[in-house]
């Protein structure tokens, strides 16, 4: 066998970096990567391992068709645009497909809300496709034929994260990134300021510019450790993986309440189909959001009905057998938006974090955004809306971070 | 064929196999040994484990698509065919069983530990639903003939009655079987099983005993029909009286490859020889062993003497390096080679190919731990074995309250350890369950209970026994480590049978930077097919130890599974709802 530590990883730290970013999970490696080409000294800094967290737990869904025409919907078009960008063999590898997200209505009430939806983010640049009838069951044939019909989005992709986390770390090791696993972050060892220094469970590190804080869900934590405040709570969810199957769904297909059930902060539990394959033949079955705290114990209650609405969606998986699920944390922010730019309060400490369960399609946009706000430049979308300011002050109270 | 014969067909053809076969068995019966091709390269595969733990054996049937044919019933006119290795939307739902099965204790696993606890636990007073995802009870170990030699089926009770005579027509006892536990939560008011069946049991108190699964490890060719686990022509002779072959090789490490070249012999097959891969020297503490336990040396003695008797060979200090197929496509030559001690490096120049149509292999035991993971329940590393297992205390309780574990799960120690620690737990869990009774005039069932817990646990001699029977187990993996070789496998062998994850691809990841098993899995595939990793996921563990140069127990494992056993959606879906309760007489 070969040496068998001559990968990307150490579990050194180099002295100093003029950018350190804390977590390897997707916005983290996508910020990684976006940077060390630039020429800046770019050190990450995991304490796990590269997509530990919310990154390996998840869909990885790049919508659009879940956002509310806005900043986030700029965002996640530019973002999209960005990840087409990629080279064809890269995205194969990645499992980069353009496979195009259905969402689907019950009734006349619903097609007429999601219809209401489609026009406005068909102003917004949204390639849109509204479809009733027959053509709902040629995009789908397998879909339950009592769906009143359906929005079809174009743009909307899968990637397989765990895949693109690595894709990412290799073009940022490319350009001279280092990436060190096994270092908690625990606070500043110097003030920062002018000569900033983080200690680590590895030892400190010197920060020439910036530390930018990409913890996904422990970004508030991260937070507090570095002397700020952020309200990111994991928002848990659950996605439920069967047998491999012979191809039952085309597209990504969901069910249009979940547009309403992302942006609920309610207590208990929301649960809404969400159905779709995967380049192994597995299905990925989703989805629910829950405050719950870090507990990795599945909810029979949730996973069986996520197993219901995927049933009512597509009839022919009753007979589907399931193998796994797993649970992840959704990185929340009070108003479901990310928190991105510089920390109202600490100098040096920037905030890439909060996108909820849009991380993975985000992350492209994000990294960009990251850039030009280090630059001083504009970013080619507005990201005024994500200033992590916006939770500072008095008023943070009111938001009902819990 | 007799009048009583299954008449069914495999890709069309017509075959016949006596009453109580599996569809695996009636294949083997008709000399059929593959049924299965890969999704990706279409390579053909068969019986592997043979007791349902690792899925290489799916083969369609009727409407049922990728099914294990090692524990699904033929049934009359089956319509048999090869499994492309993936299910089907359509395919049948859930078996429509929605019904609550209550009892004080809940056993899990039907095996030498499993039937103890019920006994003790009935004995104690309380009512027991014991659930084993066998269609049969007694486990690996007392594995019952389902068919006599004039063909016809064999009823279970008997047994039952002359080995475990309390719990034959025990009004206080639910059996189920042939349905698996694929969810299991305790909570400090009792425990909730969902069956795959869509039934559901509820206990007070739970034993937890679901034995072990055998260790494999990864050769060039080891995936190639005819290429099996020890135990599975171990269960395919003892319940369907089928040889796994006629030439037939039994390689691997352990003392389970004695019994089994044993029993194949007196079967009538041909065994070329017994392979083990410690030296004579390694060997030797056995011995020593043996001789202060001697109902084991005595067993030894019986396993010697019937192989003496059909002139098997016992070749130690040797492993079976590669297999290659004939032109069915199934194993036809294994090539054995000398095992260097040191290292474990191949020595070409003892090396010798036999002409065989089975290998049967096992690199020992490891517990199941799906369900004590799903439980949240304490491990520790019992000395010599590669795999954690369920920490207890000396009342079998574990970290749960409420949960009681015995046999392999607490440590691999063979069946006498397992049903002398299953009758404590019985014990237990009924004290336990019963003093939890929330109503009704039990004052003098919880008594007569703890009365005879403590009796059984603080008896003396069967105390005694227990440890005794424990030192030589540890005495035996003391020697036996059970560690997985690797150095056989190439960098094209596959070590995911389920994913068809070659060996490369893992080397790969960990030398791109992968320093966890999960991270392994997560960037290859590997243990995220049907098994979930049960046979692959020691193979990674131990490569992921030779990687990163670490010590296997600090290697994560992949044991975790939330889903215990594959279960259709729609009984997923009703996980939540209990249309009917059954509860077994618990009045005298």
């Amino acid at each position: 066998m070969t040496d068998p530590r001559p990968g990307s990883w150490s579990e050194e730290l180099p002295a100093a970096a003029d950018v350190v970013v804390v977590g390897a999970g997707m916005v983290g490696t996508a910020i990684a990567a976006r940077l060390a080409p630039t020429g800046a000294e770019v050190c990450v800094v995991e304490r796990s391992g590269p997509a530990a967290g919310s990154s390996s737990a998840g869909e990885g869904n790049l919508l659009v068709s879940d956002k509310l025409p806005g900043p986030e919907l700029d965002l996640a078009v530019r973002s999209l645009a960005l990840w087409r960008e990629i080279g064809t063999d890269d995205a194969a590898r990645i499992e980069l497909e353009p496979k195009g997200g259905l969402v689907v209505a019950w009734d006349a009430g619903q097609l007429g809300a999601l219809s209401a939806l489609a026009g406005a983010q068909e102003a917004a640049g949204v390639a849109v496709r509204r479809l009733e009838g027959a053509d709902v069951a040629r995009a789908e044939p397998h879909l339950n034929p009592d769906v009143a019909g359906g929005v079809f989005y174009e743009a909307d992709c899968q990637v397989q994260p765990m895949h693109a986390v690595a894709y990412l770390v290799e073009r940022a090791v490319a350009h001279g990134c280092r990436m060190v696993r096994g270092a908690d972050v625990r606070g500043w060892r110097s003030r920062p300021g002018e000569a900033m220094s983080l200690e680590t469970t590895l030892g400190s590190l010197h920060v020439g510019t910036v530390v930018v804080n990409a913890a996904g869900p422990w970004a508030g934590e991260l937070a507090e450790r570095l002397g700020s405040r952020l309200p990111v709570v994991p928002r848990r969810g659950h996605v439920l993986v069967t047998e491999p199957l012979s191809p039952v769904a085309v597209h990504k297909v969901y069910e249009a309440d979940y547009v309403g059930s992302v942006r609920d902060s309610g207590d208990g539990w929301q649960c809404s189909g969400v159905v779709e394959g995967t380049a192994s033949g597995t299905m990925l079955l989703g989805s629910s959001r829950e405050f719950a705290g870090w507990s990795t114990v599945p909810e029979p209650a949730v996973v069986a009905a996520i197993a219901a609405r995927a049933i009512a969606l597509f009839p022919g998986l009753a007979g589907a057998r399931l193998m796994r699920t797993y649970v992840g944390f959704r990185p929340a922010t009070p108003d479901h938006l990310p928190a991105i730019g510089w920390d109202a309060e600490v100098p040096g400490l920037m905030h890439a974090a909060g996108h909820e369960g849009a991380g993975i399609g985000l992350s492209l946009a994000t990294a960009e955004a990251v850039q030009c706000l280090l630059q001083g430049v504009a970013p080619p979308v507005a990201v005024e809306a994500f200033d992590p300011a916006r939770f500072s002050g008095p008023s943070n109270d009111r938001l009902g971070l819990k | 064929m007799t009048p009583s014969d299954l008449r069914f067909t495999f890709e069309g053809r017509a075959y016949a196999a006596p009453p109580g076969a599996t569809v695996a068995s009636a294949l083997m019966a008709n000399g059929i040994r593959s049924w299965r091709r890969t999704r990706g390269s279409g390579a053909p595969r068969g019986l592997l484990c043979g007791i349902g733990t690792c899925f290489d054996c799916l083969v369609d049937v009727g409407p049922q698509r990728a099914v294990r044919a090692c524990v699904t019933p033929l049934h009359e006119g089956d319509d048999v065919g090869f499994s492309s290795s993936h299910g089907d939307s359509g395919a049948p739902g859930d078996r429509g069983g929605h019904a609550v099965l209550r009892g004080d204790v809940l056993v899990v696993g039907g095996g030498p530990a499993g039937l103890a606890a019920a006994s003790a636990a009935i004995a104690g007073g309380a009512s027991v639903v014991l659930v084993d995802s066998a269609v049969r009870l007694g486990g690996q170990l007392l594995r019952q003939p389902s068919c006599d030699a004039t063909g016809s089926a064999v009823p279970l009770s008997p047994w039952l009655a002359t080995c475990h005579p309390g719990l034959s027509g025990a009004p206080g006892l639910t059996l189920v079987t042939g349905a698996a536990i694929w969810q299991l939560r305790a909570q400090s008011g009792g425990a909730v099983a969902w069956l795959d069946d869509g039934r559901r049991v509820e206990a007070t108190a739970t034993v937890l005993a679901p034995g072990a699964t055998e260790l494999m490890a990864p050769f060039p060719g080891w995936e190639l029909p005819g290429v099996v686990s020890a135990g599975a022509a171990q269960s395919l002779l003892k319940a369907h009286g089928q040889l796994i072959g006629r030439r037939v090789l039994v390689a691997g490490s352990g003392p389970f490859l004695l019994p089994v070249a044993a029993d194949l012999a007196a079967g009538g097959a041909k065994v070329l020889a017994v392979v083990e891969a410690m030296s004579a020297r390694q060997l030797a503490p056995v011995a020593a062993a043996l001789m202060r336990h001697r109902t084991k040396a005595a067993e030894a003695l019986t396993y010697a003497a019937t192989l003496a008797r059909h002139g098997v060979p016992v070749r130690t200090g040797r492993m079976v390096a590669r297999c290659e197929p004939g032109p069915d496509g199934s194993a036809a030559r294994a090539e054995v080679v000398a095992t260097n001690e040191s290292a474990g490096r191949r020595d070409r120049t003892g090396s010798r190919v036999y002409e065989v149509d089975a290998v049967c292999t096992s690199f020992g035991f490891a517990p199941r731990l799906e369900l004590a993971r799903q439980l949240g329940l304490a491990e520790h590393h019992p000395p010599g074995q590669s795999s954690s297992a369920v920490a207890c205390d000396a009342t079998q309780a574990t970290s749960v309250a409420g949960v009681f574990a015995a046999g392999e799960v607490t440590g691999v120690a063979g069946g006498e350890v397992a049903a002398l620690e299953g009758a404590v737990a019985g014990a237990s869990a009924a004290a336990h369950a019963l003093r939890r009774e929330p109503h009704g005039a039990v004052a003098g069932a919880v008594a007569r209970t703890v009365g005879r817990a403590v009796a059984t646990v603080g008896d003396p001699l069967s105390g005694r026994r227990l440890a005794r029977a424990r030192a030589f187990a540890n005495r035996l993996s003391q020697v036996y480590r059970t560690v997985v070789p690797l150095e056989l496998a190439g960098d094209d062998t596959v070590v995911c049978r389920c994913e068809d994850v070659p060996a490369g691809a893992i080397r790969a990841a960990l030398t791109a930077g992968a320093a966890s098993a999960r991270e392994v899995r997560n960037a290859t595939r590997c243990a995220m097919g049907y098994c979930q990793g049960r046979t692959c996921g020691p193979i990674v563990q131990a490569m992921v130890a030779r990687g990163l140069g670490v010590p296997l127990w600090r290697v994560d494992d992949l044991q975790k599974r939330p889903v215990a056993s594959p279960v259709p959606l729609e009984t997923v879906a009703r996980c939540g709802l209990g249309t009917a309760v059954c509860a077994p007489e618990t009045e005298p």
